[in-house]
């Protein structure tokens, strides 16, 4: 058999269903010869089937470091398995890393002061309510509508963090809003603005316009 | 092992490990320098008391493991150096290079167990890094039933504490 039939073999393979595939396995296993059985339970073995419990059987920070790479559908799956596994997920290490991950690109939400406060157990807690927010927020699903009214043409650009939000406008001005009153507490003119970016604590707006 | 010895000026330049089975191996010192625990040799680390005769005893890791860890920093040996900067704020992604996952699909759970827990012992940090997310792709996905099986795991909770965790998650 030349390497080029061996390719075509294993690529025509890889287009077969689920069923198929079922289907030519098993005709392929009572095509083997025990020798070919042998090497194939060889390759099966390499490849984890009817392995040992790896995470349970590591020292925990281990363990911890691997549920680390988890996301947050995989860690609860990992939950159901056993009370060992178990006890693993409910390291704080493991919730606290899943939170500043999720709060890398969302400085405004929580500040560091706040983050140095929380106990070892609230982390979990946390990730929780940010989750459910990040799923509302994919979902497009409105927990409260608030209008703020003041630009006078359309919106360009907008960043919000913490309760600060800042609007960019093709009505020639950025605007400062705090959304927990809705008021607009600053208005800067100048051209019509194409984006805007802003650092809550160095209290640093920028702001570019379309024109020179 | 023969790379190594076979560089004449390299002789005064390796050092030997001898694993808990007893196997003697010669290593670069440029693979010792790399990795703290290697490089802590002559500041007088636990196990490393027979270092200035440059030879070292690792009571934790037998020549099977000890070969294959040697095998990956042999490879890495030109790498540049990650830096470490404790930011946990960073994206974890599981991504592993090809070299390095062919490397650990070649090796059995049993084998990976034990590289997981030499890189730890000899703090080799990338090479734990990439033992863990290999295990970490071995769970995504699956469903409990499917973890129970490819773990080897017993199902130890009774139908009202899973019942719990289902609403739990």
């Amino acid at each position: 058999m030349s390497s080029n039939d061996f390719e075509s073999v294993l690529s025509k393979f890889k287009v077969l269903n689920r069923e198929q595939r079922k289907f030519f396995l098993t005709a392929l296993v009572e095509d083997c010869t025990p020798h070919e059985l042998y090497t194939l339970q060889q390759n099966l073995r390499i490849k984890n089937y009817g392995g040992f419990d790896i995470v349970g059987t590591l020292p925990l920070e281990l363990s911890v470091k691997i549920f680390e790479y988890l996301d947050c559908k995989d860690l609860c799956t990992c939950r159901e398995v056993n009370q060992k596994w178990r006890s693993i997920t409910k390291d704080s290490t493991i919730w606290r890393s899943k939170c500043l991950e999720m709060l890398y690109n969302d400085k405004g939400s929580i500040t560091a002061d706040e983050i140095k406060n929380i106990p070892k157990e609230g982390w979990e807690k946390l990730y929780s309510k940010l989750y459910r927010r990040e799923v509302n927020w994919n979902n497009g699903r409105v927990q409260r509508l608030r209008f703020l009214k003041g630009h006078k043409d359309r919106i360009t650009d907008s960043k919000l963090k913490g309760n600060i939000l800042v609007t960019g406008s093709a009505d020639r001005t950025v605007r400062i809003w705090n959304v927990d009153t809705g008021q607009c507490e600053h208005v800067f003119s100048g051209n019509v603005f194409s984006c805007v970016d802003f650092l809550p604590e160095e209290k640093i707006i920028a702001a570019s316009t379309y024109f020179r | 092992m023969d790379g190594y010895t076979s560089n004449n000026a390299s002789e005064n330049e390796t050092i030997t490990l001898k694993s808990s089975d007893g196997i003697e191996f010669h290593i670069d010192t440029r693979i010792a320098n790399r990795y703290t625990l290697l490089n802590n040799w002559n500041s007088g680390g636990t196990y490393w008391f027979t270092a200035f005769k440059k030879s070292a005893c690792l009571p934790n890791v037998t020549g099977k493991v000890l070969e294959k860890v040697l095998e990956w920093c042999e490879h890495h040996i030109n790498d540049p150096l990650p830096n470490y900067d404790d930011d946990d704020s960073r994206r974890r992604n599981t991504v592993i290079d090809d070299w390095d996952q062919n490397f650990l699909n070649r090796v059995d759970q049993d084998m990976l167990f034990d590289i997981i827990l030499a890189a730890n012992y000899l703090d080799i940090k990338l090479l734990l890094d990439i033992g863990c997310k290999t295990v970490a792709n071995m769970i995504k996905g699956k469903s409990p039933e499917e973890l129970r099986s490819s773990f080897n795991i017993v199902n130890d909770f009774t139908p009202e504490e899973e019942e719990a965790i289902r609403r739990e998650n």
